[in-house]
């Protein structure tokens, strides 16, 4: 890991004097520090984020997607400076190779900034410091692969990570991500998975940072015919942690799971925003979280499913559920439909309650004392969200679960 | 064994029993029979130990010791279960793991150790295999997309695990057909034992059939207003609640 000095020194104030002022000095930062080595196909990318960040700034909960989290006072807490992550995957049946190669180019430039919504910002950061980065190709047919992320960083850093992804046609690839660190840091990372004819992903992220850490994860992932994406998250860990996901069902048949629970405490903050692009027919998308709030922690859920005209036969399902653990926790979620074809099902679900009193009694009156009947409970709660995760991974983060149920009960 | 005494409960500051005695000795099997409305499943919840209601007079006295302080897993661990009028799904808990944590809690309640996983696993085929339960259905959630009668077999399987010395039946023969009520029934009656009493509230005499009581008792407006043998049941079920009733006014 090299270290940089661009220096993300937050704005006292949100005055607007004050944050251009900070905006300013962010991207000089940039300008004076980064060595000029890359392609220039690299530095185009860089410049043009930099712009990006420059025009807008980062986001601030006036941005629809954005509502109900503010990274600005988190930053602002924090002395951060910049680090280059590099390259730390483990990879087994994979090509990895770094991100600078010239066939990136196209998608790399292509990805972040280019958004209706003109609220990503916080990948664009990411893009304007880009220098480094992970890409993965598994060949076509390879059914084995495993690609293991398990980024390090320290405290007063901001890393940005960078992943780059391909799956050629028929290949099957595990990807297990792990977040996790100590002390007060920013992790900004993005990754882009390209799953073409008849791939499959499946995607693993644990997220246990310290609880003085800002997590912003981007994914996005293409997806083309026959394809499918399944993602399992667990979040335990993070002051706040925002995953962002941007999928594309750009082949017939396309298929993508999200599912995963966050489980907070404390003053913590999650939030998962999901955009799901219908972009051709027959396609299914689910979207399947619970999710469990105590202390005075703060859960965020939104999911948009976008079925374009000729998305004919889109399957989407969406649900959000989640138990509160005390009465000052909050959840806010928000489902979203936006739909130009006709003959399209697409169903959403949201529940937020405290945990049920009725079977609660059943398992005392069965001699369960009342903590275990508790834990019993709402480990089941959880686990649903994993049903579908293959056995020996849905042990671990079942494992995780029931841990963080001894702590939180 | 058991003794309910002067009872008197309120639910949200509604009285619903009004001084119920009773007493159950060991071995012998009592039928509550009374109209909807009468108090019938207060009862059941409150010799179980639910919360929500207050008991403002009286006591219940189990094996000589008042229960009313003991929380609902004490109360199972000394020996009363409840067989639930509507069992309670919890979707996400398997049958077999619901069974182990319920035998293992009860011996940790009472300071035994748990019990061997292998030989759990033994106990539960066994004791399913004897109510004519299929395996598969210890691999389902506890109730989840259970049939009527395989809700209420499922309930005789934990009173068979569990082994207690005191049953409350509340409503057992409810939603069940004719063969499903001879099943439950029989299970009920291998149960029966000298160490074991029984509670059999019911609406209607036909469990009664099945279930043969030592005596029974019509229960109304919150207290006993009759007490007999088995052929009382059968001269309600002749004649109706609405002459017990009148003759009680």
């Amino acid at each position: 890991m090299q270290s940089q000095t661009v220096k993300i020194i937050p704005p006292s104030k949100f005055r607007p004097e004050t944050y251009e002022q900070y905006l300013s000095g962010l991207v000089a930062g940039f300008q004076e520090s980064l060595p000029d080595i890359e392609p220039d196909w690299l530095k185009d990318v860089r410049a043009r984020n930099r712009d990006l960040v420059e025009k807008y700034g980062l986001p601030t909960p006036l941005l629809e997607r954005w509502k109900y989290t503010n990274i600005l006072p988190i930053i602002q807490a924090k002395s951060l400076e910049w680090h280059d992550c590099g390259n730390t995957a483990k990879a087994q049946h994979v090509r990895v190779s770094d991100i600078t190669d010239e066939a990136l180019a196209e998608l790399v430039a292509g990805v972040s900034g280019q958004s209706v919504y003109q609220d990503m910002m916080v990948p664009a950061l990411g893009d304007a410091l880009l220098k480094n980065g992970v890409h993965v190709v598994v060949s076509a047919g390879e059914k084995d692969a495993v690609l293991e992320l398990a980024p390090s960083i320290d405290d007063g850093q901001f890393v940005t990570t960078r992943n780059v992804i391909h799956v050629e046609a028929g290949a099957v690839l595990t990807v297990i991500e792990k977040l996790a660190g100590e002390g007060a840091y920013w992790r900004n990372s993005h990754t882009s998975f390209n799953i073409a004819e008849g791939a499959t992903v499946h995607h693993i992220r644990v997220v246990e940072d310290a609880e003085t850490a800002l997590n912003t994860d981007f994914t996005d992932v293409d997806i083309a015919a026959k394809g499918d994406y399944s993602l399992w998250t667990l979040t335990t860990g993070g002051e706040l942690s925002r995953h962002q996901v941007h999928v594309k069902l750009q082949g017939e048949e396309a298929v993508c799971n999200l599912s995963g629970a966050m489980l907070l405490d404390g003053q913590q903050q999650a939030d998962t925003t999901f955009l799901i692009e219908h972009q051709a027919p027959n396609c299914n998308s689910n979207q399947d979280y619970r999710n469990l709030l105590s202390g005075q922690s703060k859960g965020i859920f939104q999911g948009k499913v976008h079925v374009h005209q000729v998305a004919q036969q889109t399957d989407g399902y969406q649900l959000c559920n989640t138990v509160l653990l005390s009465d000052r926790a909050e959840m806010n979620t928000k489902p979203e439909l936006e739909i130009y074809a006709d003959d399209v099902k697409c169903s959403h679900g949201a529940t937020t309650s405290q945990p049920d009193e009725e079977p609660l009694f059943y398992m005392r009156a069965r001699g369960i004392d009342h903590a275990s009947a508790k834990a019993l409970l709402l480990q089941a709660f959880v686990s649903e969200a994993f049903e579908s995760l293959p056995e020996a991974h849905r042990d671990d983060l079942l494992e995780k679960v029931s841990v963080w149920l001894n702590k939180a009960l | 064994m058991i003794e309910i005494k002067n009872l008197h409960a309120e639910i949200d500051g509604q009285p619903i029993l009004k001084g119920i005695n009773l007493s159950i000795e060991k071995g012998q099997v009592h039928a509550i029979m009374g109209p909807n409305g009468s108090g019938k499943s207060t009862l059941s919840y409150i010799l179980a130990g639910r919360e929500e209601y207050d008991v403002t007079e009286g006591d219940i006295l189990f094996n000589g010791e008042s229960i009313l302080e003991m929380d609902p897993e004490e109360r199972a661990a000394a020996g009363l279960f409840l067989a639930f009028q509507y069992p309670v799904e919890i979707p996400g808990v398997q049958m077999s793991s619901f069974l182990k944590a319920s035998v293992n809690g009860v011996r940790k309640l009472r300071g035994e150790d748990e019990m061997e996983t292998l030989d759990m696993l033994k106990l539960i085929r066994q004791k399913a295999d004897e109510l004519g339960i299929k395996p598969d259905m210890l691999k389902r959630a506890v109730n989840v997309g259970f049939s009527g009668g395989e809700k209420k077999r499922n309930e005789i399987l934990q009173m068979a695990m569990l082994e207690p010395s005191f049953c409350v039946l509340d409503e057992t023969d409810s939603g069940l057909d004719i063969d499903a009520l001879k099943i439950v029934a029989d299970g009920v009656n291998a149960l029966r034992a000298d160490e074991r009493s029984f509670l059999v509230i019911t609406h209607y005499q036909r469990l009664l059939d099945y279930i043969t009581p030592d005596y029974v008792h019509i229960l109304a407006g919150g207290k006993i207003i009759k007490s007999g043998d088995a052929e009382l049941a059968k001269e309600l079920e002749a004649k109706g609640y609405a002459d017990f009733l009148k003759e009680a006014a």
